[in-house]
């Protein structure tokens, strides 16, 4: 990666792939388990996409590329068998 | 005007406009508790060279000449998100109430005419962004690209994907002038700012 980005962004946030520090949207919808390994299940809560970046939404409209990037946080729980 | 090709090829390939692409930006844990950070961006273009994409995809369609090893197997491909213009004129491409992030803003017009700065981004004349104007039949906006955005998707789950999220690729030409201005701006040398 560029230094001269990576300056950049220590002083103006602006670069996605080095900023981690975002303020969020947290969506909590419905619980689901996946198998991850033989030993460990982690129940995930998937969020919804918010209004105007779904896909059926998208397609709807018949042009693409008419809303923003949206952030959610996922979470996901840990525990053994 | 970019020609867009609608035809889904059975691999990934350079130039690919996908749709709903999740960026996952960390994990954190907290507790039993894994928290994952995720940006949906509605469009990305992928900037991986289509010749090693071309390898890799030996590797999951059968041609009958299988691999005999793992070489040209890749483990990522680069994309970058694509912005509304309109949005990105006015730096409010990535504030809304999920990422508030306020970018500068390049006005289009000055007294009825096109501003110097909007016709060298329309012209691809402004290093850091590539600018895209398609085809009037093609159902898509004018895009912006922003070469400081660029991550990376594991190239098994894009593949997982791929037919459900594909929209078009860019036609030949047009893509490697993207990927070529993208390779240009990351290999730049940034000189300290002169004192005249």
């Amino acid at each position: 990666m560029n230094d001269d980005d990576l300056s950049s962004d220590y002083t103006k946030k602006e670069n996605i792939t080095a900023s981690l520090d975002l303020p969020v949207q947290e969506d909590l919808q419905t619980e689901k388990q996946v198998s991850i390994s033989p030993k460990t299940v982690i129940e995930s809560i998937e969020p919804e996409y918010i209004q105007g970046t779904s896909s059926t939404e998208t397609k709807d409209l018949k042009q693409y590329g008419l809303t923003r990037p949206k952030k959610v946080i996922r979470r996901a729980k840990f525990k053994n068998d | 005007m970019i020609k867009i090709d609608r035809v889904l090829s059975p691999r990934i390939q350079q130039g690919d406009i996908f749709r709903d692409i999740d960026f996952v930006q960390k994990l954190e844990t907290v507790g039993d508790e894994v928290l994952i950070h995720q940006i949906t961006f509605p469009l990305v273009i992928v900037l991986t060279q289509d010749c090693d994409l071309e390898q890799d995809s030996e590797y999951y369609i059968n041609t009958g000449d299988a691999p005999s090893d793992d070489d040209k197997k890749l483990l990522s491909v680069i994309i970058a998100p694509l912005y509304n213009e309109e949005l990105f004129l006015q730096g409010e491409h990535l504030n809304d109430e999920s990422i508030k992030y306020k970018m500068r803003s390049i006005k289009k017009k000055k007294k009825g005419n096109l501003t110097t700065e909007y016709r060298y981004l329309i012209e691809n004349g402004i290093p850091r962004y590539h600018h895209l104007k398609f085809d009037q039949n093609d159902p898509i906006v004018d895009l912006v690209i922003d070469f400081k955005h660029y991550f990376t998707l594991n190239i098994e789950e894009l593949m997982r994907i791929k037919d459900d999220r594909f929209v078009g690729k860019v036609s030949e030409l047009y893509r490697e002038s993207i990927s070529q201005r993208f390779a240009y701006f990351l290999s730049r040398i940034g000189l300290p700012n002169m004192q005249y």
